[in-house]
């Protein structure tokens, strides 16, 4: 039982009840991060898909243009191309950017939230204030995502913006808005989840960085290696996070893919794997001996 | 006389940062107590003393050479960190054997390291499982394995029992004895008092005092102190000392009615004083204490004179 | 015995007793037990019984040189220093009256033997079971042979290079992670001189067969150098780093506790 729920008062009197007790947490672990050296300048290069895409969005409202059509080159185009899901998937998924961006992010950001708090035996200052294990990673996830967010959901709702700016809600669907919020957020949930389980595995935060990358390119060789094993059968892709990643973007933006497998899989596999992560960590917070 | 550490205007500074700023130091042969609170430069001074940091300004030689980036003068000097580092994976034996070979001694000069800290019954344990206070010894024998001329200790009696306490002091005094070198860095007085009387006393970056641990005494003794008796008749007690010229002022507290604060400048004559009053006119002594009575206060007035 | 013998068993000792030459030697043996695994099924009837040796071949040259050969080196040879700063016992090694740069370099050989033999060992069972129907062919050896060296090659100067990242930075892993696998890769597609800025354009100089590339981009603007230059050239550039390193370990000061 915690400390709250046994009535603990302090001695100069009551504690104020307020519902997100790991709120906290977030505030000082954003902190914490934002203050590392390099944050900024790798915030910085965070910011250049956005700002390529930016052009792009202009690009592509020259190319949706009637009275443009004299520009040979945008003619080219093919007409799926010229669409705003193409554009938003282009966005999200191109050589797996997001996936790439992700990797940075978490790697920096999120590798020692658990592992230095292993490391330097945080836990018992953590658990002897009304704090509970959950509250602890609550904490912890919502700051990670934060960034992750931060880069990806985001600049997505910024370009959907400018595209209203430019012109109005032409080939704007409700569908589309979802796509753009619930991609980055299921995608971003799942990097944050297994990011954070990962720094949970070692107080070494070199072992921290093996074991991401390991699990991500093991995953990736494993994939290929069976794909190619099978005779091509792309449904063992599916062992690979970056392809569902992917997959994920083609079911919300509805993209064709090349692999067999329906990408409402995908989603499935993240959800259910992110659902799975989030319980390892918990149960391995609570086994913390305080 | 024959220095061992000589120091000329050292300062060394972490950006913004001061470490220690215009150190000039002389040390012969003896052992001494680097003192001074959290953050005082202590840890600065040691790391340019073992060649891990570089001056920013002046020079510090150590038997007439500079330490940094010079691997042979450490033939003739031992460090036992302040840090609780230690290598997990392999035994207090092959550590200590490997600190021995690596300066050309062997297995008969490891036993001996080992004998002296205590740790001959463990040496074959891997060191992760070893206690705090063995791996703090462990330390020590990796310092004087290959019986140095100087001894650098930070902090040598951390985490240590009672008993190793007391002869890791007397293992300090007999090595000061052979005419060898320590200098150990503390912020606990009367710890670096069991092993010598002389004294570095370091504060911002600066060296207050330098000199006879009595001396340093004095320069608190020549200050009022503070002590505060809870007693059952406290003004009664201080009607006995009323016209006592050593005695500076008698306040009562507010909050306790039960006691009462006297200043002088004479603590010993006040303390003998005391006891005699006590005994004779059969007070009932419920507390005593002095709160200025710490080294905080000695650089406090040591800032003061400056 | 000479310092120098005794801290290369000293090092070595740690490394053998460590977690990390444990889980590494599993993860190197991943292509056998997959192809061992292949060969059952495909014997007990399953995805065909044809001839895999090109998929195993694939499986193999893409997991080690692409993967396994850029990982191992990174995560011993970053260590020498950073391991040592990190667990604060770098002070063990900066008071004794050996020479910083030839201390870190006994201890990187001590890494770079151990990274070797886990490259060496891993690769070669796969290389045979890939090619396990040719063994008795001359070709097939000396190809095996000279992809074998080639990877152990690859290991040294991969090693050397993180060697030196170590040194020179705070957080060698991180940095060591981005510039070896997406520069790495990145790179080759790179037109003119700009290829050679990396270990892997000379790896592949020196290889006798072709490594496995997905993007047809990456053929536009294949070139190599002469194999005999790539090796010199190897060799050279791994003297280089260790060289840098050393230089730099004696200049370098350590704030105790730093990350």
């Amino acid at each position: 039982m915690s400390i709250r729920e046994k009535g603990y008062h302090p001695w100069s009197g009551t504690l104020i009840a307020k519902p997100h007790h790991w709120f906290p947490i977030v505030r000082f672990s954003i902190k914490q991060i934002y203050q590392k050296r390099f944050a900024k300048v790798l915030f910085a290069i965070e910011l250049i898909p956005f700002l390529v895409f930016l052009f792009f969005s202009y690009i592509l409202y020259i190319a949706n243009r009637p009275d443009m059509a004299f520009v040979s080159l945008l003619k080219e185009l093919p007409a799926e191309v010229k669409t705003l899901d193409y554009f938003f998937h282009s966005f999200y998924c191109f050589g797996t950017t997001v996936f790439f961006h992700y990797i940075i992010l978490s790697l920096f950001c999120g590798s020692d939230l658990i592992s230095a708090d292993i490391r330097s035996n945080a836990f018992p200052l953590y658990f002897s204030k009304p704090l509970s294990p959950l509250d602890y990673l609550l904490g912890k996830f919502i700051a990670l995502l934060f960034f992750l967010l931060l880069f990806s959901l985001v600049p997505g709702l910024l370009l959907l913006l400018l595209k209203l700016a430019f012109s109005g809600f032409d080939g704007i669907s409700l569908r589309l808005i979802i796509g753009i919020v619930a991609f980055p957020l299921i995608t971003a949930s799942f990097m944050s989840l297994f990011t954070l389980w990962v720094s949970s595995l070692s107080s070494n935060s070199r072992w921290v960085k093996i074991i991401f990358f390991l699990f991500l390119f093991g995953l990736l060789s494993l994939s290929g290696i069976l794909t190619g094993i099978s005779g091509g059968d792309t449904r063992f892709m599916l062992f690979d996070i970056s392809t569902n990643i992917s997959q994920t973007g083609h079911f919300f933006f509805h993209v064709k893919s090349n692999i067999v497998a329906s990408p409402w899989i995908s989603v499935l596999i993240l959800v259910f794997t992110a659902g799975t992560l989030f319980y390892l960590v918990a149960r391995k917070i609570k086994r913390i001996e305080v | 006389m024959n220095l061992v550490i000589q120091a000329e205007n050292l300062s060394k500074w972490y950006g913004n940062v001061l470490g220690i700023s215009e150190i000039n130091l002389e040390i012969p042969p003896g052992v001494y107590g680097l003192l001074g609170p959290n953050g005082a430069g202590k840890s600065t001074l040691l790391k340019i003393m073992t060649g891990f940091l570089r001056p920013n300004l002046g020079q510090l030689r150590i038997f007439d050479q500079s330490p940094f980036d010079n691997p042979s003068l450490f033939k003739r000097i031992g460090y036992c960190p302040e840090y609780d580092a230690h290598y997990p994976t392999i035994s207090g034996w092959e550590f200590i054997l490997f600190r021995a070979k690596a300066f050309g001694l062997g297995e008969t000069e490891a036993t001996l390291a080992m004998q002296a800290v205590g740790l001959t019954e463990h040496m074959h344990k891997r060191i992760r499982q070893f206690s705090l206070g063995m791996r703090q010894r462990l330390k020590l024998a990796s310092a004087i394995v290959h019986n140095p001329d100087l001894l650098i200790l930070d902090e040598p009696l951390r985490g240590i029992d009672p008993l190793w306490r007391i002869k890791i002091i007397r293992l300090i005094r007999e090595f000061g004895q052979k005419g060898k070198t320590v200098i150990l860095s503390s912020h606990i007085l009367p710890e670096v008092e069991a092993m010598t009387r002389q004294i570095i006393l370091i504060h911002q970056g600066k060296i207050f005092a330098l000199g006879d641990i009595d001396e340093i005494r004095t320069l608190l003794d020549s200050h009022p102190h503070q002590i505060c008796v809870k007693t059952n008749n406290p003004r009664r007690l201080a009607s006995f000392f009323l016209s006592d010229p050593h005695i500076l002022g008698i306040s009562f507290s507010k909050h306790d009615p039960s006691q009462v604060i006297f200043i002088t400048h004479q603590r010993d004559h006040f303390y003998e004083k005391l006891l005699k009053i006590l005994i004779e006119e059969s007070f009932d002594l419920h507390e005593m204490s002095s709160p200025d009575d710490n080294l905080q206060n000695v650089f406090d007035y040591l800032i003061g004179r400056k | 015995m000479n310092p120098l013998i005794n801290a290369y068993h000293f090092f070595s000792t740690q490394l053998r007793r460590g977690k990390a030459w444990k889980w590494f030697t599993l993860i190197g043996l991943i292509p056998s037990i997959i192809i061992i695994a292949t060969l059952s099924f495909s014997l007990a009837g399953g995805w065909g019984s044809g001839d895999k040796s090109n998929i195993f071949l694939e499986i193999t040259l893409n997991y080690f040189f692409k993967f396994y050969i850029l990982l191992v080196p990174l995560f011993f040879s970053t260590s020498v220093l950073a391991e040592e700063i990190e667990q604060q016992t770098v002070v063990y090694l900066f008071t004794l009256p050996i020479d910083r740069g030839r201390l870190l370099l006994t201890k990187f050989f001590a890494t770079l033997v151990h990274s070797l033999w886990l490259v060496g060992a891993s690769l070669l069972p796969a290389l045979i079971l890939t090619n396990q129907h040719h063994l008795t062919s001359f070709e097939t050896s000396k190809t095996i042979s000279v992809i074998w060296l080639t990877a152990l090659l690859g290991t040294l100067a991969y090693s050397a290079f993180s060697f030196l990242l170590g040194v020179l930075l705070r957080r060698p892993m991180l940095i060591g992670l981005f510039i070896v696998f997406p520069w790495e890769q990145f790179v080759q597609f790179m037109p003119g001189f700009v290829q050679k800025l990396s270990i892997i354009y000379f790896v592949k100089s020196i290889m006798p067969v072709a490594l496995p590339e997905k993007a047809s981009l990456l053929r536009l603007f294949q070139q190599t150098t002469p194999a005999p230059l790539a090796i010199l050239i190897l060799i050279g550039l791994s003297v280089f780093f260790c060289w840098a390193a050393m230089a730099r370990s004696h200049k370098r000061e350590y704030i105790m506790g730093e990350q």
